[in-house]
């Protein structure tokens, strides 16, 4: 428990440090979403219809952005290695390490999410039901990204084939994440969208760091 | 019009679906052999580069031998 | 070779390149048979001995070359999980091999099944593309067929390359189900009632039977392909070896 409490309060310091370059991520998840009014025409009804998954969509994306960072910093200075011979647990500091990331990347953005419904003419129904779905949700992209992460660190241009390997990944979250709000604007329940959702995140916590550890062990062998 | 196609044109004529139907096997069919040829053919490539290679070293043990534990160069694919 | 399984026996023999090498002359020339074969009974009956569907006339025969490409798709999509499981807890050499050289088949069917079935969909649908469930699902998988073969391709070093194709093929045919699931979920939100009609609407045993030996022969094709290219991996691999070897004993 000790790993865990040290990784993440030193990921939190090291992202408090980088300052602007932390929300970079939040700014392009805006940005995008302002993107697409400019693109597609302000008509409201339009608009409306696409709100939730655009949202979403830009969501993923920007998480994509920000996941570069979670392991090739250390990798490149060796502290990857040394987290991974040191006795603890190497599963609990990546586990770590994505609870820092959703802290820093994710959680701003379901802060940011009332605005982005509000440029993209969100009906009322909706905006309880998107900040549920992306506070239950956001965790899942995170910590199904970090496999991705692990897989590609020290490879050569891993940004661009890291977003072709987790938007796959990506795609059960996106339906019912996106699905909920537009359950909810239809006058459906939203409820077993967002159970669904619960039950994906809980998955990627549970599995996804020791899956993502091992891809760690894989690539310092 | 159909009526009086002989029998070879109206199967070629698939009761007037023969555009869709024939790209298809035909997609199937050129791809199918142009993935048999393109590996046969680096194949053929990789193997007179390989021979060329044992060749220049006729000292080496020969790699096709059946012991299971090779000598030192006995690569870890 | 260490290995933790210390009854290897059959596996550990083939693991030998050279009796690897000699199974496969043995298996190729039936599984040619089988092939050509096949293909012809298959095309024999698919294209002339079958009864067209009351609906979708003649289209209906598209399914002959449609369905068992998107099975294949599936069945080269669990043999890189397979491989890079074995290839990872077993270390079995010929596993990595067979890995790398299943993917770019399982990217032609893949592919062929995406475009014989928008090939079907416009005389049934009157669209190119249409978003249903399996056909989505298909593209999904395509892209996973991508990113395995862009991973192996984005390190020089070719074990890393293999330990991290093989995980991700494991975490892929995880996800799968989870995936296939909430696609499956998506569409019978998303489509009219109309019932996928991609499927065919009556399985009648006329045409069960060209579809299965098209199955068949599918699947003989995989294999005779999978065994070439792995010839060719392992060949690459000796040609590589040796380079090294080489270049080594050239420094002073």
């Amino acid at each position: 428990m000790n790993a865990f409490m040290a990784t993440l309060s030193r990921d939190l310091l090291i992202a408090r440090r980088e300052g602007g370059e932390s929300l970079l991520a939040v700014i392009f998840f805006v940005l995008g979403a302002m993107l697409f009014p400019l693109g597609v025409g302000p008509e409201g009804k339009l608009l409306a219809l696409m709100a939730a998954g655009v949202i979403w969509v830009m969501a993923l994306l920007a998480t994509l952005l920000a996941l570069d960072r979670l392991f090739q910093a250390d990798w490149r200075d060796g502290t990857l290695e040394l987290m991974a011979l040191a006795p603890d647990s190497l599963t609990l500091v990546v586990a770590a390490k994505c609870l820092a990331h959703w802290l820093v990347t994710g959680l701003p953005m379901v802060i940011a999410a009332p605005v982005m419904a509000l440029l993209l003419n969100l009906p009322p129904e909706g905006w309880p039901p998107l900040l549920a779905a992306l506070l239950i949700g956001s965790p899942a992209l995170s910590f199904i990204g970090a496999i991705c992460a692990a897989l590609i660190v020290g490879a050569r241009r891993g940004g661009v084939l890291m977003t072709l390997l987790a938007l796959p990944l990506y795609i059960p979250t996106l339906i019912f994440g996106a699905g909920a709000v537009q359950a909810a604007i239809g006058g459906f329940d939203a409820s077993a969208h967002l159970a669904a959702l619960g039950a994906i995140t809980l998955a990627a916590i549970a599995l996804c760091p020791w899956a993502a550890a091992a891809a760690l062990r894989q690539a310092m062998e | 019009m159909t009526e009086d196609m002989s029998p070879l044109m109206s199967f070629f004529h698939m009761g007037g679906y023969w555009p869709y139907i024939w790209p298809a096997y035909g997609v199937v069919a050129v791809l199918f052999i142009a993935l048999l040829v393109w590996t046969l053919v680096a194949l053929k490539r990789s193997r007179l580069e390989l021979e060329a290679l044992e060749a220049l070293a006729p000292r080496r043990r020969r790699r096709n031998t059946t012991s299971p534990a090779g000598g030192p160069d006995d690569a870890q694919p | 070779m260490a290995s933790p399984n210390p009854s290897g026996g059959f596996w550990h023999r083939l693991a030998n390149p050279a009796r690897f090498q000699r199974l496969s002359a043995w298996l190729m020339p039936w599984l040619v048979l089988i092939t050509l074969g096949c293909f012809g009974a298959g095309l024999y009956y698919g294209l002339y001995a079958s009864p067209i569907d009351y609906q979708q006339k003649d289209t209906v025969r598209i399914m002959y070359v449609h369905v068992p490409a998107a099975w294949l798709a599936m069945m080269s999509y669990s043999t890189l999980a397979i491989s890079g499981f074995v290839a990872l807890v077993w270390r079995h050499p010929l596993a990595d091999v067979a890995g790398a050289a299943t993917a770019p088949i399982g990217a032609v069917f893949t592919f062929l099944a995406l475009f014989t079935g928008a090939i079907w969909g416009q005389p049934t649908w009157g669209t190119w593309w249409v978003w249903d469930a399996r056909l989505t699902s298909v593209l999904i998988l395509f892209f996973m067929f991508l990113g395995y073969i862009a991973i192996r391709n984005a390190f020089d070093d070719q074990a890393r390359a293999g330990r991290a194709a093989s995980l991700l093929a494991i975490v892929g045919v995880v996800i799968l189900p989870i995936i296939k699931f909430s696609v499956d979920w998506w569409n019978t939100l998303h489509q009219p009632a109309s019932v996928s009609k991609l499927s065919g609407s009556s399985m009648d045993p006329a045409m069960l039977r060209p579809l299965l030996i098209m199955a068949v022969a599918y699947m003989a094709l995989f294999g005779v392909l999978l065994l070439l290219r792995m010839r060719l991996e392992l060949t690459r691999r000796r040609v590589e070896a040796l380079q090294m070897a080489r270049a080594g004993a050239a420094t002073p």
